[in-house]
């Protein structure tokens, strides 16, 4: 190496060169590659590092290179890396290191702080030159620690300002007002959503109390305020209203606490206020969805109402008229005519009745009225009902009951009945040779199972699936060839469902069905409560008052002339005395005028209604203290609603229509028997 | 200048047919061109003088068309055949394919170099030897440099010029696909290595005198007075030459700065013009630097060329001159012997290049400097 031409000049020339580029940047990176890339020309070096003690771990490590390329093979350079390990064993041994065919590494003392090293290919540093570098680095020390400080201010500052920035931009543009409050309750400070939800502007409303803000009477006004300046860092809440400049009235959900100031200065209510005003809009929508479909459904309740009224009362003319003519007629092929109208009107009436009854489930409008009954008389009676329909098919009709079966239980006794039909009316329909069996027993407490066993055609697996779907006979061919709507076990199952209980059945083609169901029904207790199996039941009462008959004087309210006329000839038949009011006023006229073993009364008539007319006959019975006539509604309004209202204006009971012969028979046996002996004489003597 | 070692990888023998036509139009370079593509080149290097006609759209429409890479410039000689030529084109036909990358903004003292070159070549193994020519006329050189150090370190082979023209205009001077360009860098990487002789001959006397102040490649001030001041005063007397208006650079070109190294270097700096009593360099003069004023005899730069060429491995592939314009204007006719110096060490090497405003060599063992009235000369190893 040529040494320098006036050494004394050139180490200071060199000084001043090298320490006037120092510190030419506040950062640390820059300034370091400011300072580098000239230095490194003017001593002739290939590359300089820097490696700094990280000042929290104490560590050193890997800052800076020039050229930086040379950092990303740091982890390749061999020769170096032994170098800084070398060094930093020991420093002052190690402060110029041979690298081989690399050249040599300069180790030179950044104060406490760390090392730079200059790496040069060719010769080292001459020592005199090292020397004068030595005030140069301890310079640029300063400077790094310069550098690194600005940097972790401007990185602290950065990082407030993001802060700041990140909270002014949430304050700016959340979609809740978010205000503060000073002592006195007013505004200090509100954000842009107070405009955004209010349409008032934020500076028209800063400075003013917030119960001059929002919509509240001076009482309440006078409240609030004194919440407000009481309220503590627990938070208030309290639901408000605003008035837009457009009239509108926005609803808001004000929640606010109190803020301690951190140094100790005055303390402020901070809060928040969410627009409530669509969720009261849609409650609001809600109860009027509800008040509109409230009225659809009453709509639907009265259509089906007058829809069952208006088919029953010419159903009743249809079938009573062609029962009373069956009744009166001897000639056969008339008699087989009249028969098979009847027939056909009986099935049209099912078929309505199906139809009526599941719209009824389907509307939610069936009702079910628990009263106590007797479990085995019911039985009885729908073995009873069902056996002439039976036996007129050749098939026999038995009822199997196990020994625990309660006696009396709670529950719809009419629901009961209509499914048991239900399911013995198809046994009946689906058989042609064999047997039906009705069974019930007790599973548990309060379940109780039926079960409808025939020897009928049976239903295939693939059939049984949707069997209880409405509309859905195992096969189509099966309502062209049995008749039907279809519906019955769609209604069974309804029925049974709603019961709390269950329905299925097990059936194969060829080897007859079994349909059973469960159902609910508290069993009361009472000191007889078993009944033994029995078979083929015969009505009792029926036997018992067979022989005995009273011609009645009867009371029919009916404004229907064919319905008259039907009820006349019914009643003959049965040799019974009829008289007719044609609506209720004459009703209670006529019984005001005379005495009757029996009113039957129909429910809408012309001048006054049924119910009218018997609470007035109730009235005056009462208030004449004469002994209260039996009423029975006979009507064709058949809900069960109908028939509560009925019971409730004073009636005895309810007919519907169209009206069964053999229920006003039951019923007429009943009045018989009830009857007093005046009224009351021998039919045999009148009957034809 | 002691090579570093290298590795051998991505390294290639690369064969350069050369192509020269003393015509001057473009016409005649299209030829040559289209001569060399016939023959097979991959990449074409193109040379040009600048008293041929280059800013000529016919060239740029062919370069924008040329299939190849093309890199290049324009350069106040060439060299060919053993002598310097101030007219005419020398093509030369590479059998590889090159990368060039065209760095615009020499001279805009925004341009960040090193966030430009880290996509292009960060991440990515360094080039073998990376060629890089310059618009002599950008006021920017020092920092490319400086950057493209940053990005590849030492582990290239770096070798090339200052483009441009004796009149000191800027103008369109470097060829590339793009077409002609003015105020560019232009690097590009070559995947065989090259051995590097670098000598200049000039000598310190006077100074030391600092660069008080200045920008870039103005030095305007030196210790603390007018620089021009202080450069009349010492050339004056030791040339017996007054400066006039107009023979500033006739004077000038024996007179170069000089900016010493602690090993006893001397990086020259051409003073090329001046601007009232500023001094304006072919290259970067830092601020507060220590420089001294040179001088050269004859006698000693033919010697420092022989010196440099003896640098070179003996061999039969071309040796590439980057020979300073300065060196030719201020040897004259004695600019044959360097010529014949060199041919003389290198032996049956071809000889050509370009003689340039400013130098880049580096073999890898100091940082990227740009050299004025430097001789560089590069040769393959084979």
């Amino acid at each position: 190496m040529v040494p320098f031409s006036n050494q004394s000049l050139s180490l200071i020339a060199l000084q001043y060169e090298l320490a006037l580029l120092i510190g030419q940047d506040l950062r640390l990176v820059p300034m370091l590659k400011r300072f580098f890339p000239p230095t490194l020309k003017l001593l002739g070096c290939r590359a300089a590092h820097i490696w700094l003690r990280d000042e929290e771990t104490g560590n050193l490590a890997h800052r800076f290179s020039y050229p930086s390329h040379d950092t990303r093979r740091l982890s390749e350079d061999g020769p170096l890396t032994e170098a800084v390990a070398l060094h930093s064993v020991g420093p002052e041994e190690a402060q110029v290191v041979h690298l081989g065919d690399e050249g040599w590494a300069h180790f030179l003392p950044l104060g406490e702080r760390g090392f730079c090293v200059l790496v040069r290919s060719e010769d080292p540093l001459a020592p005199e030159i090292k020397a004068a570098l030595s005030p140069i680095f301890d310079r640029l020390r300063t400077a790094c620690a310069a550098c690194i400080e600005h940097e972790q201010t401007e990185a602290l500052r950065a990082q407030a300002t993001l802060g700041e920035q990140k909270l002014r931009t949430v304050f700016e543009t959340v979609g809740e007002v978010i205000f503060q409050l000073d002592d006195g309750g007013r505004v200090e400070s509100l954000n842009p959503a107070w405009t955004r939800i209010t349409g008032r502007p934020v500076a028209g409303s800063l400075g003013r109390r917030l119960t001059d803000l929002l919509n509240t009477d001076d009482d309440n006004a006078a409240e609030l305020q004194r919440q407000l300046m009481t309220v503590t860092n627990e938070n208030l809440a309290f639901n408000a209203q605003v008035n837009t400049p457009d009239g509108e009235i926005r609803h808001l959900s004000v929640q606010l606490k109190r803020a301690r100031h951190p140094g100790g200065g005055a303390s402020r209510l901070i809060g928040t206020m969410v627009d409530t005003t669509e969720q009261h809009r849609l409650v609001d929508r809600l109860v009027h969805a509800r008040a509109r479909a409230e009225e659809a459904n009453n709509a639907k309740s009265a259509f089906l109402a007058n829809m069952s009224h208006e088919i029953r009362t010419p159903m009743n003319g249809v079938i009573g008229l062609a029962q009373v003519a069956l009744a009166e007629t001897r000639e056969p092929e008339t008699r087989n005519q009249l028969a098979m109208i009847l027939d056909s009107a009986e099935h049209l009436l099912t078929v309505i009745n199906d139809i009526l009854d599941f719209s009824r489930i389907e509307a939610g409008q069936i009702a079910f009225h628990e009263t106590e009954f007797d479990l085995p008389a019911l039985l009885a009676d729908t073995l009873a009902q069902m056996r002439l329909p039976v036996e007129q098919k050749g098939l026999s009709l038995s009822l199997k009951t196990d020994q625990g079966l309660p006696h009396r239980v709670r529950g719809d006794a009419i629901r009961i009945k209509q499914v048991l039909l239900n399911l013995l009316g198809n046994a009946c329909k689906f058989t042609s040779t064999g047997s039906i069996t009705l069974r019930a027993r007790q599973v548990d407490n309060e379940l109780l199972r039926f079960e409808v066993e025939d020897t009928g055609i049976g239903i295939p697996a693939e059939k049984q699936l949707c069997i209880f779907d409405a509309f859905a006979q195992a096969d189509n061919s099966i309502v062209r060839g049995y008749g039907g709507t279809g519906l019955g076990l769609t209604i069974s199952r309804r029925l049974v469902e709603l019961m709390n209980g269950e329905i299925g059945l097990e059936s194969a083609p060829g080897a007859g069905s079994r349909f059973w169901f469960t159902a609910r029904l508290e069993c009361v207790k009472t000191p007889d409560t078993r009944v033994q199996t029995t078979a083929h039941p015969t009505p009792a009462r029926r036997q018992a008052r067979s022989d005995r008959h009273a011609r009645l004087n009867i009371l029919v309210a009916e404004d229907n002339l064919i319905n008259r006329r039907l009820m006349e000839a019914l009643l003959r038949q049965m040799g019974h005395n009829a008289s007719f009011a044609e609506n209720g006023q004459v009703a209670v006229a006529s019984r005001s005028e005379r005495e009757f073993d029996l009113v039957l009364m129909d429910m809408q008539m012309p001048v006054m209604d049924g119910l009218t007319a018997t609470r007035a006959i109730r009235k005056y019975e009462a208030l004449s203290g004469i002994r209260p006539v039996p009423v029975f509604a006979l009507t064709a309004n058949a809900m069960a609603v109908d028939r509560e209202a009925c019971l409730a204006a004073g009636m005895d009971g309810h007919l519907p229509k169209p009206l069964k012969r053999s229920a006003l028979e039951a019923v007429l046996r009943d009045i018989e028997r009830r009857s007093t002996p005046t009224t009351l004489q021998d039919r045999t003597d009148n009957d034809q | 200048m002691t090579p570093k070692r290298k590795s051998d990888r991505r390294m290639t023998n690369i064969d350069f047919r050369l192509h020269f036509t003393a015509e001057t139009g473009a016409a005649a370079l299209i030829r040559i061109a289209n001569e060399a593509l016939a023959e097979g080149a991959r990449s074409l290097l193109l040379l040009a003088a600048d008293a041929n006609d280059c800013e000529t759209e016919e060239i740029d429409t062919w370069l924008r068309a040329c299939p190849v890479p093309v890199f290049g410039g324009v350069f106040p000689q060439l060299i060919h055949d053993c002598q310097n030529r101030e007219h005419g084109f020398i093509v030369a036909g590479l059998s590889e394919t090159v990368e060039v990358h065209n760095i615009p903004g020499l001279s805009d003292p925004s341009s960040d170099y090193f966030e430009t070159l880290e996509p292009l070549f960060g991440g990515k193994p360094e080039p073998v030897t990376l060629v890089v020519l310059v618009d002599g006329m950008g006021s920017g050189i020092s920092a490319l440099l400086d950057s493209v150090f940053d990005v590849l370190g030492s582990e290239p082979v770096y070798f090339g010029g200052g483009a441009g023209s004796l009149s000191f205009v800027q103008k369109p001077c470097l060829f590339s696909n793009e077409g002609m360009l003015t105020d560019y860098a232009q690097l590009t990487a070559l995947p065989l290595r090259l051995v590097l002789g670098v000598e200049h001959g000039w000598e310190k006397f006077a100074g030391p005198f600092v660069a008080t102040s200045g920008t870039r490649n103005i030095v305007a001030s030196l210790d603390f007075k007018p620089a021009f001041d202080v450069y009349q005063k010492f050339v004056e007397a030791d040339s017996g030459k007054h400066f006039t208006n107009t023979n500033f650079f006739d004077i000038a070109k024996g007179y170069p700065f000089g900016m010493e190294r602690p090993d006893g270097s001397i990086v020259v700096r051409d003073p090329i013009t001046r601007d009232g009593t500023s001094m304006v360099c072919v290259g970067e003069v830092p601020i507060n630097s220590v420089v001294y004023l040179l001088k050269g005899k004859p006698e000693n730069l033919i010697h420092a060329a022989a010196r440099g060429a003896s640098r070179l491995p003996k061999g039969y592939g071309p040796a590439i001159m980057s020979d300073c314009i300065s060196r030719v204007l201020y040897l004259g006719d004695d600019f044959a012997k360097e010529i014949e110096a060199i041919q003389g060490e290198v032996g049956p090497r071809p000889i050509f290049g370009m003689l340039t405003l400013g130098e880049i060599a580096n073999g890898g063992d100091r940082c990227l400097e740009f050299y004025n009235k430097t001789l560089v000369l590069a040769a393959t190893e084979y």
